[in-house]
């Protein structure tokens, strides 16, 4: 009867490992976009999306305009809060590169932040007039949680 | 006759039949945990359905399981039709399109809905809003993917009507998301047709 005792024993902790294992929950893909619209008069309109990034660990950004005046060179940032309330700059503020605007009025910046797409909270986006007008902001989104 | 003098020693005494009954009953449960789990519902607590391949057979069946309970009965969705043999919601002239969804959008309010496709499927699709333009974002992840995956791109923009075909880059779900930029509510109807198991709202 060695043999039918070994194979309960065995089948008893294949039971309990089972019983132990975690059943992870599904979750969902998640991402964020917004619309970028110009203040104070600018002609200002385009698109804001802040996804996973390639890297683990890593969140992308991207934002895309048309409506600038061309040649112009201006800072941006993802920040936490609001267009209305404000807030601080999500991540590194070096993270984000100058947008340069071309000659149709255009631009596009992409940056890559060292923390994990948040998955809740409230985040924007503006654009300021330049690195010398900082406080001066020309467009600005409010980011929505796609779900 | 010689038969009948024989049988009595020929046959196990019933110690031993009811070991063995005890032994198959307790293989019979090793085989459930060890092979018939990994291979029907993907869960693999001894490991040898890894070692089989049988863990990846269970995930195929979990997934294609889930893929078909699907609930695309959602209350955004105003309208579903699906083609089948019986059905007639789908003209003879859009016979090539197996599924149609329409979905109403307040502003502000995004939808996602994907096909679930295999690898290199191939499907086709054109959507249409009943006025104004949409924000879209045509993507793909696997099943279930964590939701920090870094979705892959097939395009994205602001449109009103957009048509085309989409090839599968990997096993999984691929699709659009939509959000609603206007001040108003917009309709969006999407037909799809060609290779794929199933058209679902993500939730």
């Amino acid at each position: 009867m060695n043999v039918p005792r070994m194979t309960f024993a065995a089948v008893a902790l294949l039971l309990a490992a089972s019983v132990t294992q975690a059943n992870g929950a599904v979750r969902r893909h998640i991402a964020w976009d917004g619309v970028v619209l110009g203040l104070g008069g600018s002609k200002i309109r385009g698109d804001v999306e802040m996804v996973a990034g390639k890297v683990a660990g890593t969140t992308a950004v991207e934002v895309t305009y048309a409506g600038d005046a061309a040649g112009a060179v201006r800072p941006w940032h993802v920040h936490v809060g609001s267009c209305a309330k404000g807030g601080p700059v999500l991540g590194a503020a070096s993270a984000y590169p100058t947008l340069r605007v071309d000659g149709k009025g255009a631009a596009t910046g992409k940056a890559t932040l060292r923390l994990v797409l948040p998955d809740s909270g409230s985040f924007y986006v503006n654009i300021h007039e330049s690195a010398a007008a900082m406080t001066k902001i020309v467009a600005c989104g409010d980011l929505l949680l796609e779900e | 006759m010689q038969h009948q003098s024989d049988r009595p020693d020929s046959l196990p005494s019933v110690r031993v039949l009811a070991g063995l009954s005890v032994t198959a009953l307790l293989l019979a449960a090793f085989l459930g945990v060890a092979v018939v789990m990994p291979a029907e519902t993907a869960r693999d607590p001894s490991g040898l359905g890894r070692v089989l391949g049988l863990s990846e057979m269970g995930r195929i069946k979990v997934a294609l399981a889930k893929e078909a309970a699907a609930d695309v009965g959602a209350a955004r969705v105003d309208r579903i039709t699906t083609s089948t043999a019986s059905s007639t919601a789908l003209s003879a002239g859009a016979s090539r399109w197996r599924d149609s969804m329409t979905v109403s959008l307040q502003p502000t309010q995004g939808i996602e809905l994907k096909l679930s496709m295999r690898p290199s499927e191939k499907a086709f699709f054109v959507w249409t809003t009943d006025g104004g333009e949409v924000y879209f974002n045509m993507h793909g992840e696997p099943h279930n993917a964590p939701k920090d995956y870094a979705a892959h791109r097939y395009g994205k923009g602001t449109s009103s009507a957009e048509s085309g075909e989409l090839v599968a880059a990997f096993d999984g779900v691929h699709g659009w998301f939509w959000r609603n930029r206007t001040d108003h509510s917009v309709t969006i109807t999407l037909k799809t047709g060609g290779e794929y198991l199933v058209l679902k709202e993500m939730k």
